[in-house]
């Protein structure tokens, strides 16, 4: 497992990544009824399945809930993990899926404004005395609007555009269709879109990258 | 002057047009000049993703372009979230182990449940099994005893 930390804000990057070689052998230990090789499986993943509860919920103690409950769903299903995909991504379905019924219990027990034109909160980095700090990067603005993103759109955006989830896996844990995953992404990268296009200091960063332009289509 | 007018206005609505696919084109890669894509072949723009005169418009209007370029940059920065882990609140990890640690107590516990359970109605069994059978021994012994006795 490497280790590096780096900089800032209750983030860090690269923390802990775990050997896919490494998790599949606790996986397979831990299937075998070793505890020990299930903790050590729970401490290696644990970062990457809470950062993505939170990323999906938007707030720590509901992303502490839907981890535990995420980590007690695969325990008790491992033994019908069949290993064709990367147990981290079995996890992350799950986690999605949690985080899906954690929303839905909850709406169903509050009334809480979930539609796509849900009032916006101001990300503009100038009205955000963290986002005038020096040194705040793009990233970090990416990451302030998608939290402000309405759950809906946020949850497609999340699974499919960071952590590359197909579309008919998002489709299964959200149960929703194939084709509204696909409507709901594109409604989710425009938002986020004009919500970037807000944010001064992302409008006037520019492209970075000679590669964003495009310069051919379809061999026109 | 009218025609000027004319064409800012057609190209405007092209605009506003390939603006609606923008959004998915952009997560696709785009095709190089051997007609495949860059990375995942694929993963390419399809007849499917847009109307060839969306295509078309996109190839010339610079604006459609530098929008597309946001969208990148977007994505791109996106995925590099993935790279990035939110620090958890002190204690939910131990949590968790012991939220599993409980969970499987709790399995134990209903196995050895299940084995007591098992293990009472198979004794059950057996001693009604018994009881028949003795049941019938002496009932018959009773008849063949009875009939002798007749005999």
């Amino acid at each position: 497992m490497a280790l590096a930390v780096g900089p800032a804000r209750g983030r860090r990057r690269f923390a802990m990544v775990a050997d896919p070689t490494e998790i599949r052998s606790l996986v397979d230990a831990a299937r075998g009824g070793n505890r020990d090789a299930l903790d050590e499986l729970v401490r290696v993943t644990y970062h990457g399945t809470y950062t993505l509860a939170y990323r999906l919920t938007g707030n720590e103690d509901d992303a502490r809930d839907v981890a535990q409950e995420a980590y007690l769903r695969a325990y008790r299903s491992l033994r019908r993990f069949r290993g064709d995909a990367q147990f981290t991504t079995w996890l992350y379905r799950i986690t999605a899926n949690s985080a899906a019924n954690l929303v839905a219990k909850r709406s169903r027990t509050r009334t809480e404004m979930l539609a796509d034109d849900a009032p916006v909160v101001d990300v503009r980095a100038e009205h955000d005395p963290e986002g005038c700090m020096a040194g705040e990067d793009d990233r970090a603005r990416i990451a302030r609007a998608l939290a402000v993103l309405p759950w809906r759109l946020r949850q497609v955006i999340v699974l499919r555009d960071i952590y590359d989830l197909p579309h008919g896996s998002i489709a299964i844990e959200l149960g929703i269709t194939e084709a509204a995953a696909k409507v709901r992404l594109h409604r989710a990268r425009r938002r986020l879109r004009e919500l970037l296009t807000s944010d001064a200091a992302f409008a006037s960063s520019g492209v970075s990258d000679p590669g964003d332009v495009m310069v051919d289509v379809r061999a026109s | 002057m009218s025609g000027l007018a004319e064409i800012v206005r057609l190209r405007t609505a092209d605009c506003r047009h390939a603006a609606e696919y923008l959004p998915i084109l952009a997560g696709r890669e785009r095709p190089t000049d051997e007609g495949s894509v860059d990375g995942d072949p694929g993963v390419g723009w399809s007849d499917q993703d847009a109307p060839e005169h969306v295509f078309r418009h996109v190839a010339r209007c610079v604006r459609c372009q530098a929008e597309m370029a946001a969208y990148r940059r977007i994505l791109r920065h996106l995925r590099a979230l993935r790279q990035d882990e939110v620090r958890s609140p002190p204690g939910a990890l131990a949590a968790v182990l012991a939220a599993l640690e409980a969970a499987a107590l709790e399995d134990h516990a209903s196995g050895s449940h299940r084995v007591l359970r098992v293990a009472a109605v198979g004794g059950i069994t057996v001693a009604t099994a018994a009881a028949t059978t003795a049941g019938v021994l002496v009932w018959m012994s009773r008849r063949r005893m009875g009939l002798a006795q007749t005999g």
